[in-house]
C-alpha cells in the first residue's frame, strides 16, 4: 500500500464519502509486481488510481459501488484469456483474483 | 476504519516498515462473515493496531500472540518489499487467508544538477513512479518547461539544499552537476546517508579526483565503494538521452534488488 493512497483515503473521508479499496492480491501467469497494484473508488463511482484500465476495471468499479451500497467486502475473480489482456493492454493477462475492501 | 488509516499515517512518520494485513478469505464456520476486509498493521515487534475489536478478539481466541508473530512476521521479516498472500490455520476448521503489504512510501529520486542530461533523466524517471525533485543553484535552467514531469525544482546551493533535507533510506540521488568541485560537495554531503542508491557521472579521471578529495576527508574505501561511478549500466550510450537510460537503468535494477 502506498502512503499517498493512504493520504487520498484520509482526505476523502473527511469529505465524509463512503469508499472501497480494490487491489489485485493474486495474479497468475505474470509478473508479479501487479500484486499490490490498487485503485480507490467512492460511492459515486469516481476512481482514483488503475489496476489495468479497460473492460475489466469498469466491472470491478461498479462492483465496487454496489458493494459500498451494501458495506461488504468480497473477493472477485476475473479471467481473460491473452487474446482480451492484449486488447486491452492489460500488462498480466490470465486470471487475477480482486479484493474489493470497503474502508 | 478512518482512524485506523489515521494510526498508519502516524506511525509512518517515524519511518518503520509497517505491514498491513487485510482478511481477505475466511474459511470456517465460526468466523463471522462481517470480518472480511478487516486489517491490522504490525511491525518487527508485533501487532500495533485493529481496524476492528472483534477481529482482534476472534484472532485471540484461537491464538496467542506469539503464535501470530511466528505465523505472520516470520516470512514476512525475510522479504520486507513484495506483498503475498499468507494463510493461517486458527484451527482443524478454520482458516484464515490474509493479503499482507508493506506501507511504502514513493521512492523520491533527487537529480543534483539541471544540466542536459538531467532533463531526459527526468522524463525517463517519470514514468518509473519516482517522486522527482531537481536540484540546481542556477535558476536560469530550472523550470516547469524543461522539466515539466518534476514534482519539485529547487534553485538552491546545495549546501542550503542539506541544511534543508534529510536524506532516507528511500532516496534515489543522482549527481550530475556542471562541475567535479560541485559534485565533490554534494558526494561528500550524502556519501555516509541511508540513500538506496547514489550515482555520480565523470571521466574516471574526474571521479579519481573527487574520490581522493573524499579520501583526504577520512572517508574510507568502503564508503566510496557505495558510489557507482561512473554512473548508468554500460551500454555504450553516447547523447545525453542514451546515458539517462543507462541510468534509469542502474537506478531499476537498484530498487528491483538485482
Amino acid at each position: 500500500m502506498r502512503k499517498q493512497f493512504l493520504e487520498k483515503i484520509i482526505e476523502l473521508k473527511k469529505k465524509d464519502l463512503k469508499l472501497a479499496r480494490a487491489f489485485i492480491i493474486k495474479a497468475k501467469s505474470s509478473s508479479p509486481r501487479n500484486v499490490g497494484t490498487e485503485m480507490l473508488i467512492t460511492e459515486n463511482g469516481d476512481t482514483f488510481g488503475t489496476i489495468g484500465g479497460g473492460a475489466d476495471e469498469k466491472t470491478i468499479r461498479e462492483k465496487a459501488v454496489y458493494l459500498i451500497k451494501e458495506q461488504r467486502s468480497e473477493k472477485i475473480k476475473l479471467s481473460l484469456t491473452r487474446q482480451e489482456a492484449a486488447d486491452i493492454g492489460w500488462v498480466c493477462g490470465g486470471e487475477i483474483e480482486v479484493f474489493i475492501q470497503i474502508i | 476504519m478512518g482512524d485506523f488509516f489515521k494510526k498508519m499515517i502516524e506511525e509512518l512518520k517515524d519511518s518503520k516498515k509497517l505491514i498491513t494485513a487485510v482478511l481477505t478469505e475466511i474459511d470456517g464456520e465460526e468466523i463471522s462473515e462481517n470480518l472480511l476486509g478487516e486489517m491490522f498493521l504490525f511491525d518487527d515487534e508485533g501487532i500495533i493496531e485493529f481496524s476492528s475489536d472483534l477481529l482482534e478478539e476472534e484472532l485471540q481466541k484461537f491464538m496467542l500472540e506469539e503464535d501470530i508473530k511466528s505465523q505472520l512476521l516470520a516470512p514476512v521479516e525475510a522479504k520486507k518489499t513484495e506483498a503475498e498472500l499468507k494463510e493461517i490455520e486458527l484451527d482443524k476448521n478454520n482458516n484464515l487467508e490474509f493479503f499482507l503489504e508493506p506501507v511504502v512510501d514513493t521512492p523520491r529520486l533527487i537529480v543534483f544538477g539541471a544540466g542536459h542530461i538531467a532533463e531526459p533523466l527526468v522524463k525517463i524517471c517519470s514514468l518509473l513512479d519516482f517522486s522527482i525533485t531537481v536540484v540546481d543553484d542556477r535558476e536560469d535552467f530550472l523550470n516547469f518547461e524543461r522539466f515539466p514531469t518534476a514534482d519539485q525544482l529547487l534553485a538552491l546551493e546545495y549546501q542550503e539544499f542539506f541544511a534543508n533535507t534529510k536524506i532516507k533510506e528511500n532516496d534515489y540521488l543522482v549527481i550530475i552537476t556542471r562541475g567535479h568541485q560541485y559534485d565533490y560537495q554534494v558526494l561528500k554531503n550524502v556519501i555516509k546517508s541511508k540513500a538506496n542508491y547514489i550515482g555520480m557521472i565523470g571521466s574516471s579521471r574526474k571521479i579519481k579526483k573527487v574520490y581522493n578529495k573524499l579520501r583526504q576527508d577520512g572517508f574510507t574505501e568502503e564508503d566510496l565503494a557505495e558510489v557507482k561511478a561512473p554512473i548508468g549500466i554500460d551500454i555504450a550510450s553516447e547523447t545525453p538521452a542514451e546515458i539517462a537510460v543507462a541510468i534509469a537503468a542502474e537506478i531499476i535494477a537498484r530498487r528491483r534488488g538485482k
